[in-house]
C-alpha cells in the first residue's frame, strides 16, 4: 500500500490512466481493488511506453508498399521505349522487386512495392541517348510517390582509326575514352573508361553514347590482370595520338556532337609486369583481394590485380615505364568495414617489379543516431520524419589524404538511418572527415555530438558532449567512433535564386559557387549554419535544409584546375577560410532572412 | 696472402660450378620437358610477327583467365615452346580478322590444334594456315528508316545443301552489334554461303531470352520473315560484301509471365526459390533450351518472368544446392497476351549426405586443401521432360558432405578438383549400407534421404597414351576423333582425350585399373555429319576398342588401328 501511494505521488499521470483502465476492465464486475491496481503497477511503464509509441512517437517506422513511377523521353519530348532502367535503394538498406524494368512504347516504367527510402535511378544508355550526369546540388534521389520525368541527351561520338608503325590497321584492339573534364571544363579527378569498343578489320572504331565533356582516348586500356584472347595482351596503352599518358592529347565532344578523325599510332611497346601479394592485418595473404595501379595524380587506373583465392598473388600485365602509385583493397562495399593497404609508389624502368606486399588495414567505422527536436517545433505542417528516408555519408579532406586514395571515390557508399534512427557507416578512410546528411525537406541539422567520459567526480554529474558539427571527425585506421548524437530540426527552409551579371549584357564566369554564411555574430563559430552550393549552368542555385536565421549570400569564381565535385569539404570548416567568408561577405553584403518553413524563391544575387 | 689465395679459390671454384650449372645452356632443355614447333603461313607465304598462342587444356578450361603462352612468329614464320609438361594443347594463332586453321572451336580459345605431347618428346613440323578474312557489313533500319542501335546481328551460314549452320565469327563481342548508325561489320569470315539476320523468333527446342518489352520479328536480308525467302550472300575469301542491308519487320511485345510457387506439402507460398523456364515441346512432351532471368520468388511466393516472347514453354524451379525443394514442370503457352496464374508445386527434394574415404598412396587433403575437392551428384540424361541439373558442393576439411536439392532418379557420383591444381581423384566404388552401388550411381526415391554414403576414392594420377592408326583413309575434314576410357562393364565414361592430326591422344587423370578404349568422332561445324563419307567413318571408329591396364601414377600406351577399307573396321 505504501509503495501504491509512493508510485501515485511519483507519477501522478499514469496513476489516473490505470484507474481508468481498471475501472472499464471491472465493468463486467471483476473485482475492483487496489490489489489490482498494485498487481499492475509495474505494467504501467511499459503499457504507458507501448501507447505513447503507437500514438505519440515520432514517426520513425519502416513504411514499404511504395511506388514509384516516370518516364524516360527524348530531348524533344518523345517516349523512349525499351529502354532499361533500374532502381537503386540509397543506403542499401532494403531492395524492391524488380531491380530493373523496361520503359513500354510510351517511354513509361513503374517500381511498386518500394520501401520509403530515396532511390536512386539509373538509365541505360541506348547507344545514341544517355543519362544525363546531375548538376552538382541537384537531388538525383527520389523517394516513392514521386512521378519523375528523365531526359535523355543525345551522347556524343569519337572516331578514329589505329594503325601501327608501318601504317598498316591493328585490327580488333580495344579502344577505350576516358573522361577528364565535364562540359563546363572542369576537371574530374578519378575517372575510368567511359565507353569501350574494337577497332574493326580496317582499324577503324567508333566510340557513341558519350557523355558531354573531355575525354582522353586509348586504344589497349584494359584491366590488365586477365587475358582476353587478344594478339595485345602484355603491350603498353598508346593514347591518342601516339602518346603515353603524360602527353595525351585531349578530346571535347559535345551532346549530340561526332569527332572524327581521332587517329591513334598504336606503339605496341611489350609492357611488364608488376605483381606482389596482398596481406591482411594477420599476415595472412586472403582472396578476394584487389590491386590498384594507378597513374599519380590523376586518379585513371593504368592496372588492376585481383587475388582469386587464399595464397594467390596478384599479376597486372603490360605496364609501361613510370611511376605509378599502387594501393590495395578488400571488402570495401560491405556492412562491416574493408580493408585498404597505404599506398606505395611503384616505378617501373625497364624491367618487372615483383615482390610487392601490400600490407590491408580496416578501415573506421562511424555510428550514431538521429532524433528530432521536438520542442522547437514551429512548423506544425512538416510530416513526420521518415528515419530510413535520411541518408549518411562521409566526405573526405583531400589534404589529408594520398591522392591514390581519392581513387575510391565512391566509398563509403552512403547508408540511411534505420527505423529507429540509428546508422553504422563503415568503410570510412582514416584522416579527416565530415558527416553529410540528406534529410527531407522541412528538417535541418542542429547538431552533431559525441557524450565524452564524465568529467566530474560527482556521480550525479552528465557526460559531457562533444561538439563535432564545427570540425572535421578524424580517424585511424580500424578505429570505431560510437555515441554520435545527431540532432535534427523541424522548419528549415529553402532559398532558390539566380545569379546574374553585375551589369547587364556582361559576361559570367563559367563556374560559380555560391556561399551561405550566418549573419547573427553569435553564430559565427556554428558551422552547421554554413552552407555552399556550385551554381548551376542556367546560373540558377537551391539551398534546402537551412536553419532559420539571418543570412549572408557570398558569390564566389571556382579556380579553372579545381575539380567539381558535390558536396565536397566546406569551406567553412577551416576557421581561416571562415573568416575570410565572412570578410569578404561584409564588402559585398546581401543578407536575407529566413523564417521557419519560409521558401525563397527567385531571389536575384549580382555578380 | 698465400694462406687467403687458398682458402679462396675453393670457394670461387665452388661459386663458378653453381653458377654454370644454374645458367640455362642454349640449345638444351629440362630433360622431360616437350617442344612444340612448327610454322604459320598466309597465302602459302611464311607470315612474321603473328601472334601464336598454346594453352594447356586441364588449366584454360577450367580458368579461362589464366594465361596461356606467347610467341610471335619469326621472320620465316616459325614458332618454338619449350620447356612444357607432357599434356594436351590447343594452340592457335591470334589474329583477328583472319581465318585461322583448326581442328575445331574450342572453348575459351577459339579455332585451334589439339597437340597431344608424351614427356620429352618433340613434335616441330606443325603448320598453322592463316587465310584471308572476309567482310559483310550492311545497314539495319526499321521500316520508317530509323537505324537499330546496337541490335544483335544473327550471321547464319548455310552449307552445300542449304542446311542452316549457325555461326558466330571471333571473340569480339561488339562484333555482331549494330552501332548508333544501325550500321554492322562482321570481318574475318571464311568463305562461305550467309545470310544476315536480326530480330527474335520462336523455334522449336530453342528459346531467346530477350529481357526487352518490344522486340523486332526474325528478318533476314534483305527484309523478309521466312527465311527460304532470303537472299543469300556468296562470300569469297578475303571479299567485302556491302550493302547487305535488313529492313526489319514489325515490332512485337513480350509478354510477361506471373505465377506462384506453393509448397506441395504445406499449400503455403513459398519464398527465396529460383524460377527458370524452358521451351517445351507438347506433342512429345520434352523440354529444350532453357534458362532464366534469375528471377526468384518473394515473401508471397510469388514471380514474374519479363520478356517472354510468344510459344510454348515450361517453368520450373532451379535445382540448387542450398535448396530443400525440386519441383516438377508446369507448362504454359503465350499466344498474345500476358499469363497469369502459374503455378509452381515444390516438393521436398531428395539428398545425399555422406563421407569420402581415400584409399591408396598420396591422400590429396594432406597435399591440398579439401574445400578444392567438390562432390558431383549427375543425373543420369534419361528423364527427358524435365532438366537434369547436377548438384555439386565443396568437401568440408573432414571430407564430409551434404547434398541437398535432389531430384528423385539415378545420379552418378564424381569427385571434381575444382582449381585443377593438386593430385587429382576419381571414385573407386561408392557403399550404401555396406552394399556397392553398380556404375558409381545411387539411385534415389521422391524425398528420400540418403544418409552415410560412402564414397571411396584413390589417387588418379594415370594416363593412357595412345595412338589412332588409319589404314586406307584419313579423319574427314571438319572431324575430330575423341578416344574415351570406361571401366568394363560400366556405361560412364571416366575421362576422355580428343585425338590430335597426328593421331595420338591422352587420357589423363584415370585411377588405377582396368580400361576399355572406345573411339567416337564428332563434327563441331555439325556441317558434315550427313555425308556419305561422314556416316562411314563414324560407323566404323564406333566399332573400334581396345583394353589397357593403369597402376598409380603410370602411362600405359595403346594403339588403336582401324581399317577403312575393311568393312568392320578393326574388327
Amino acid at each position: 500500500m505504501k509503495s501504491v501511494r509512493a508510485w501515485e505521488r511519483r507519477h501522478p499521470c499514469l496513476h489516473k490512466i490505470m484507474k481508468i483502465v481498471v475501472r472499464n476492465t471491472c465493468r463486467q464486475g471483476c473485482l475492483r481493488s487496489q490489489a489490482l491496481t498494485v498487481a499492475c503497477a509495474p505494467l504501467i511503464p511499459i503499457l504507458f511506453l507501448v501507447i505513447v509509441f503507437f500514438l505519440f512517437a515520432p514517426s520513425l517506422k519502416a513504411q514499404s508498399g511504395g511506388i514509384l513511377k516516370g518516364r524516360v523521353v527524348a530531348e524533344d519530348g518523345s517516349g523512349l521505349p525499351n529502354v532499361t532502367v533500374s532502381i537503386g535503394t540509397v543506403g542499401g538498406s532494403r531492395s524492391s522487386r524488380p531491380r530493373s524494368t523496361l520503359t513500354d512504347e510510351e517511354g513509361r516504367f513503374e517500381f511498386t512495392d518500394l520501401p520509403y527510402t530515396r532511390h536512386l535511378i539509373t538509365v541505360m544508355s541506348s547507344g545514341v541517348y544517355v543519362q544525363p550526369v546531375p548538376e552538382p546540388g541537384m537531388r538525383a534521389e527520389h523517394l516513392p510517390g514521386e512521378n519523375i520525368t528523365i531526359t535523355m541527351i543525345r551522347g556524343g561520338v569519337i572516331t578514329g582509326r589505329v594503325t601501327g608503325s608501318a601504317g598498316e590497321p591493328i585490327i580488333g584492339i580495344q579502344v577505350s575514352a576516358i573522361r577528364v573534364r565535364n562540359e563546363d571544363g572542369s576537371p574530374i579527378r578519378i575517372t575510368g573508361a567511359a565507353g569501350s569498343k574494337f577497332t574493326d578489320d580496317r582499324g577503324i572504331y567508333r566510340l557513341y553514347g558519350l557523355q558531354p565533356g573531355t575525354y582522353l582516348v586509348v586504344a589497349n586500356f584494359g584491366q590488365r590482370n586477365n587475358f582476353t584472347n587478344t594478339p595485345f595482351d602484355g603491350e603498353t596503352p598508346t593514347f591518342h595520338p601516339a602518346s603515353t599518358r603524360d602527353t595525351a592529347a585531349e578530346v571535347t565532344v559535345s551532346a549530340g556532337g561526332e569527332v572524327g578523325g581521332i587517329d591513334i599510332r598504336y606503339r605496341g611497346d611489350s609492357g611488364h609486369i608488376v605483381s606482389g601479394t596482398i596481406t591482411g592485418p594477420d599476415g595472412q595473404a586472403g582472396g578476394g583481394a584487389m590491386a590498384y595501379l594507378l597513374f599519380p595524380d590523376t586518379g585513371i587506373s593504368a592496372g588492376l590485380g585481383i587475388t582469386q583465392r587464399a595464397g594467390d598473388g596478384f599479376e597486372i600485365q603490360g605496364i609501361a615505364d613510370g611511376e605509378y602509385d599502387m594501393i590495395g583493397a578488400r571488402d570495401l562495399f560491405g556492412k562491416e568495414s574493408g580493408y585498404l593497404s597505404d599506398p606505395r609508389k611503384i616505378i617501373v624502368r625497364g624491367s618487372d617489379v615483383t615482390g610487392i606486399n601490400l600490407r590491408l588495414m580496416k578501415l573506421a567505422t562511424v555510428e550514431g543516431t538521429l532524433s528530432v527536436d521536438e520542442e522547437k517545433d514551429s512548423c506544425p505542417g512538416v510530416p513526420a520524419l521518415n528515419a530510413e528516408s535520411v541518408i549518411v555519408s562521409s566526405y573526405r579532406d583531400p589534404k589529408s589524404l594520398n591522392q591514390a586514395k581519392q581513387f575510391f571515390l565512391s566509398v563509403p557508399p552512403p547508408v540511411s538511418l534505420d527505423p529507429s534512427g540509428r546508422f553504422v557507416l563503415p568503410n570510412i578512410f582514416p584522416g579527416r572527415n565530415r558527416l553529410h546528411f540528406r534529410i527531407p525537406e522541412g528538417y535541418f541539422i542542429r547538431s552533431i555530438s559525441q557524450a565524452a567520459a564524465s568529467t566530474g567526480r560527482n556521480a550525479q554529474s552528465k557526460p559531457v558532449e562533444k561538439d563535432l558539427s564545427s570540425e572535421w571527425i578524424d580517424l585511424k585506421f580500424g578505429e570505431k567512433l560510437s555515441g554520435l548524437k545527431i540532432v535534427a530540426g523541424k522548419g528549415a527552409g529553402t532559398i532558390e535564386g539566380r545569379v546574374t551579371p553585375e551589369k547587364d549584357g556582361g559576361r559570367l564566369p563559367s563556374r560559380l559557387t555560391i556561399h551561405l554564411i550566418p549573419a547573427e555574430k553569435e553564430a559565427v563559430n556554428e558551422v552547421q549554419r554554413y552552407a555552399e552550393m556550385p551554381v548551376r549552368a542556367d546560373r540558377s542555385f537551391a539551398f534546402s535544409n537551412l536553419a532559420p536565421g539571418m543570412y549572408k549570400l557570398l558569390v564566389r569564381q571556382v579556380p579553372a584546375d579545381q575539380s567539381a565535385g558535390w558536396p565536397g569539404p566546406l569551406t567553412a570548416l577551416d576557421p581561416l577560410e571562415r573568416e575570410k567568408l565572412r570578410k569578404e561577405a561584409d564588402v559585398r553584403p546581401f543578407e536575407i532572412e529566413l523564417k521557419p518553413c519560409q521558401r525563397v524563391s527567385d531571389l536575384i544575387i549580382r555578380f | 696472402m698465400r694462406r687467403k689465395l687458398l682458402l679462396t679459390c675453393p670457394i670461387m671454384l665452388c661459386l663458378l660450378v653453381f653458377v654454370f650449372k644454374a645458367l640455362p645452356v642454349a640449345g638444351t632443355q629440362d630433360k622431360g620437358k616437350a617442344i612444340i614447333a612448327g610454322k604459320v603461313m598466309f597465302k602459302s607465304e611464311p607470315a612474321k610477327g603473328v601472334v601464336i598462342g598454346l594453352y594447356d587444356k586441364s588449366i584454360v578450361e577450367r580458368n579461362p583467365n589464366l594465361p596461356g603462352r606467347r610467341v610471335k612468329s619469326l621472320p620465316d614464320g616459325t614458332f618454338r615452346f619449350t620447356d612444357l609438361p607432357a599434356g594436351t594443347y590447343y594452340l592457335t594463332a591470334i589474329a583477328p580478322g583472319f581465318v585461322v586453321s583448326g581442328d575445331a572451336n574450342f572453348w575459351p580459345v577459339g579455332k585451334a590444334r589439339i597437340v597431344n605431347v608424351s614427356e620429352g618428346s618433340t613434335i616441330d613440323d606443325l603448320e598453322l594456315d592463316l587465310r584471308p578474312g572476309g567482310v559483310i557489313t550492311g545497314r539495319v533500319t526499321d521500316s520508317s528508316g530509323r537505324p537499330l542501335v546496337e541490335k544483335s546481328i544473327e550471321l547464319i551460314s548455310l552449307d552445300e545443301k542449304g542446311n542452316r549452320i549457325p555461326f558466330r565469327a571471333g571473340w569480339n563481342p561488339y562484333l555482331h552489334n549494330t552501332d548508333d548508325r544501325g550500321i554492322y561489320r562482321i570481318y574475318g569470315l571464311p568463305a562461305g554461303r550467309y545470310i544476315p539476320s536480326v530480330g527474335y523468333e520462336s523455334r522449336p527446342n530453342s528459346i531467346s531470352f530477350t529481357l526487352n518489352r518490344l522486340y523486332y520479328q526474325k528478318t533476314y536480308h534483305p527484309d523478309v520473315t521466312d527465311i527460304s525467302r532470303a537472299k543469300i550472300l556468296e562470300l569469297k575469301e578475303g571479299e567485302e560484301i556491302t550493302g547487305a542491308d535488313i529492313i526489319a519487320g514489325d515490332v512485337k511485345r513480350t509478354y510477361d509471365v506471373r505465377g506462384r510457387v506453393i509448397d506441395e506439402e504445406t499449400g503455403k507460398p513459398l519464398a527465396g526459390v529460383a524460377i527458370e523456364y524452358g521451351s517445351y515441346d507438347t506433342v512429345r512432351k520434352r523440354i529444350g533450351a532453357w534458362g532464366g532471368g534469375g528471377e526468384r520468388a518473394d515473401a508471397q511466393g510469388e514471380f514474374r518472368l519479363i520478356g517472354v516472347l510468344p510459344g510454348s514453354y515450361a517453368a520450373f524451379l532451379r535445382t540448387e544446392e542450398n535448396s530443400d525443394y525440386i519441383s516438377g514442370i508446369t507448362p504454359f503457352s503465350i499466344d498474345d497476351r500476358d499469363v497469369e496464374g502459374i503455378e509452381l508445386r515444390a516438393s521436398r527434394s531428395s539428398g545425399i549426405s555422406g563421407h569420402v574415404i581415400f584409399e591408396g598412396p598420396a591422400d590429396p587433403s594432406k597435399s591440398q586443401t579439401s574445400t578444392q575437392l567438390s562432390i558431383v551428384a549427375a543425373p543420369d540424361q534419361t528423364n527427358l521432360e524435365r532438366p537434369n541439373i547436377g548438384v555439386s558442393m565443396p568437401l568440408t576439411q573432414g571430407m564430409t558432405f551434404q547434398l541437398k536439392g535432389l531430384q528423385p532418379g539415378k545420379h552418378r557420383i564424381i569427385i571434381d578438383n575444382d582449381a585443377g591444381k593438386g593430385q587429382k581423384v576419381a571414385v573407386t566404388r561408392i557403399e550404401r549400407d555396406g552394399a556397392i552401388l553398380p556404375d558409381n550411381k545411387i539411385d534415389l526415391g521422391p524425398q528420400e534421404q540418403v544418409r552415410n554414403l560412402r564414397v571411396f576414392i584413390t589417387a588418379a594420377g594415370g594416363v593412357i597414351r595412345g595412338q589412332v592408326k588409319l589404314i586406307g583413309g584419313s579423319i574427314p575434314t571438319g572431324f575430330m576423333v575423341r578416344a574415351m576410357a570406361k571401366r568394363p562393364g560400366e556405361t560412364s565414361v571416366q575421362r576422355s582425350g580428343e585425338v590430335d592430326s597426328r593421331g595420338n591422344f591422352v587420357i589423363e587423370n584415370l585411377a588405377p585399373g582396368d580400361y576399355e578404349i572406345y573411339l567416337t568422332g564428332f563434327s563441331y561445324d555439325q556441317r558434315s555429319n550427313q555425308t556419305p563419307e561422314a556416316r562411314n567413318f563414324l560407323g566404323r571408329i564406333s566399332k573400334s576398342s581396345a583394353s589397357a591396364s593403369v597402376g598409380y601414377g603410370s602411362e600405359t600406351q595403346v594403339t588403336i588401328t582401324i581399317d577403312l577399307t575393311r568393312p568392320e573396321g578393326n574388327q
